[in-house]
């Protein structure tokens, strides 16, 4: 293959301005003229990364995530802007793409049901040339590894969702894919299952250097704790980019702390917004325990603000530094949404 | 040690595809818990078209039974047991794939060309419809009498003829693949209409002489009139009306058409899957 050692040093992944539209009317509807909506999936997308890089696509429910990953994958083609999997043109080089490529998406019902996990799997080994033997050495080792060893001999229609989606997982590395595209790979998976899937992805990229993952996910905590960079993407545009600490880093104007109080009298939180370098205080009342959260304009000015507080009458049972959460980075770029919310909190 | 495994992977590709292909077909088709089920799902299509068909005969010609023209019509049927077998297998084969297994998108980009996977998931389809086509000639010869001499038949003619035909039907098939991959709904209809549209064209039940002039046309362009005009030569050893006298000149034209058609239906396949990967229908769920 020529084509696939023409650009040595290519980035895993680069979109240069991609743009995505979908247009409602199907040109092959008979009858009726439905009117022409079209929607801007994606708008003007321009990413690199690098290989060897675990990185995050953070994006509202519509934000043109699956497109991303739809158009990278060559499933879908963009409506203009240049796209590049390994240095290779996703309009033209669509059989080496696909040679280092695999994806799995979460949250669906897909497989062969009338298949066994293992022959499922080898089929796939297959259709890549693996051959039959090292195929099911790997089986073996995959399904062990997501902890789905005792269904290999299993119907995939006997699976429940979440083995279903392990099984998927272990179907998109049987090829020793280069480039992995992990679209919500853990979404319906119960908390153990979700972290077998988080640390064997981690596992896989420490297993061999340059291989890449790109991975979209709606739990905060996943991208933080998975993700060397992240973008967060809204209405198709790519509004942040970076290192997810130096993205709450960017956030963090202020040093914020937070203090639980043994007793609540108002004259703290007043005396407190009079001390020195304080910018902000707020007095919470929780399931019966008080605390005072207070923004610093830097965070030398902690010490002040404890004696303000201990010559107030008050007496601190704990301080805690607040750190600013990859969530908080989010909601700040993208807004609030009721459906993200539901989304990001189920599990945190 | 990793590299070499990666070269060998790529020279090998399409046929590990292909067989795997055919194996899957084999598993998700095939009833193989109830043999007697399956054999009657087999066999009872294509043997009861081809036994409406004398029936029809014999209440139009009064009784009086020519069995020249009821060996027409048992060979005419009983080849067309491989078109309606195996073209439709293809459509299906997307729509299953995609609306019921969702497992489209991940085969779509194998590093295969789908088209392999397509004729790979086909293939199964041929053995069923020659079990089809010899139990059909099997009932032909013993209840209805009709010439056929096991040590006459020109088995060289069959084999090339039937080999092309396969090859047709490849064209036809992928070519309503593709339909299946852009019509959201219809492709179905779409693929049957049409190969109903082809049963009444190609001679399989009636001599083309009595088609009208554009329509005999249309069926000296397609290669299943060819097709199934060589399978009755071989196996009966005569000729129809309104075909070529020669063998030679016949295998000729069948060759002729089945690359036309079979080229122009995978050019057709591209275009189409060009357009459904424009529009985004290779993982739709259309969910009719
Ligand atoms: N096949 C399609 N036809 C028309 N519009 C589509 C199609 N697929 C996606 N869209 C639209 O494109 C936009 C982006 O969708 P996309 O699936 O990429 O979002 P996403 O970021 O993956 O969302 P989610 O978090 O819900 O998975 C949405 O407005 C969606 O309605
Ligand atoms: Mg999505």
């Amino acid at each position: 293959m020529t084509a696939t050692q023409l650009y040595p040093g290519a980035p895993a992944i680069q979109t240069i301005d991609v743009r995505r539209v979908y247009k409602s009317r199907s040109g092959f509807t008979f009858g009726g003229q439905k009117a022409g909506k079209s929607v801007t999936a994606l708008d003007g997308v321009s990413l690199t990364i690098q290989k060897g890089e675990l990185f995050g696509l953070l994006g509202r429910n519509g934000a043109g995530k699956t497109t991303l990953i739809k158009i990278l994958t060559t499933l879908l083609s963009p409506t203009s802007g240049e796209a590049y999997v390994d240095g290779l043109d996703v309009n033209k080089y669509v059989i080496p793409i696909r040679k280092k490529i695999a994806m799995v998406s979460g949250g669906e019902q897909s497989g062969y049901g009338i298949l066994t996990v293992r022959e499922q799997l080898w089929m796939f080994a297959q259709f890549y040339g693996v051959t039959s033997q090292a195929a099911h050495k790997k089986i073996d080792q995959l399904l062990e590894a997501v902890g789905l060893g005792d269904q290999a001999n299993q119907k995939v229609y006997a699976l429940s969702t979440g083995m279903r989606q392990r099984m998927n997982l272990c179907r998109a590395l049987v090829s020793d894919p280069e480039i992995l595209f992990l679209d919500e790979p853990t979404v319906g998976l119960d908390v153990e299952a979700s972290r077998i899937v988080r640390d064997y992805v981690r596992s896989w990229m420490q297993e061999k250097p340059g291989r890449t993952v790109l991975l979209t996910t709606h739990y905060m905590f996943e991208a933080d704790e998975l993700c060397d960079r992240v973008a967060i993407i809204n209405h198709g545009q790519i509004v942040a980019q970076g290192e997810t600490d130096d993205l709450k880093k960017g956030l963090q104007e202020h040093a914020r702390f937070q203090f639980e109080l043994s007793e609540w009298a108002p004259a703290f939180e007043e005396e407190l917004k009079q001390s020195r370098g304080v910018v902000s205080a707020q007095t919470m009342n929780k399931k019966g325990k008080v605390s005072v959260q207070i923004a610093l304009e830097n965070e030398e000015y902690i010490t002040s603000a404890m004696q303000t507080i201990s010559s107030a009458g008050g007496h601190v049972l704990t301080l805690r530094r607040i750190e600013p959460t990859l969530e908080e980075v989010f909601m700040r770029l993208v807004g609030n949404s009721d459906e993200d919310k539901a989304a990001g909190e189920d599990e945190v | 040690m990793a590299i070499t495994e990666r070269e060998q992977r790529n020279s090998h590709s399409w046929i590990h595809s292909l067989r795997a292909a055919v194996w899957l077909e084999w598993q998700t088709r095939g009833n193989w818990t109830n043999p007697w089920l399956f054999t009657l799902y087999i066999l009872g299509k294509p043997i009861s078209a081809a036994l409406v068909l004398v029936f029809m005969y014999e209440v139009v010609s009064g009784g009086k039974v020519n069995t020249m023209i009821l060996g027409y019509l048992i060979v005419g049927a009983a080849t067309w047991a491989f078109v309606d077998t195996v073209m439709g297998e293809f459509p299906r084969t997307v729509l299953s794939d995609r609306e019921e297994y969702a497992m489209l998108k991940y085969v779509y980009i194998a590093p295969h060309r789908f088209i392999t996977f397509l004729i790979g998931r086909a293939a199964p389809r041929i053995l069923m419809a020659a079990v089809a086509f010899t139990v059909t000639l099997i009932i032909g010869v013993v209840f209805l009498k009709i010439p056929i001499h096991i040590f006459s038949i020109n088995y060289l003619l069959l084999t090339v003829t039937m080999l092309i035909g396969f090859i047709s039907l490849i064209g036809f098939g992928v070519a309503f693949a593709g339909l299946a991959l852009v019509l959201k709904r219809g492709a179905w209809d779409m693929s049957t209409a049409i190969s109903g549209a082809l049963y009444l064209v190609t001679g399989a039940i009636f001599p083309i002489t009595i088609l009208p002039g554009f329509l005999k046309d249309i069926a000296l362009v397609i290669p299943l009139t060819y097709w199934i005009e060589l399978t009755r030569r071989a196996v009966l050893g005569y000729s129809s009306p309104g075909m070529p006298s020669g063998w030679a000149i016949t295998l000729f034209y069948q060759i002729i058409t089945t690359i036309l058609v079979t080229t122009i239906a995978i050019i057709a396949y591209y275009i189409c899957e060009h357009f459904a990967r424009e529009r985004g229908q290779l993982d739709r769920v259309t969910g009719n």
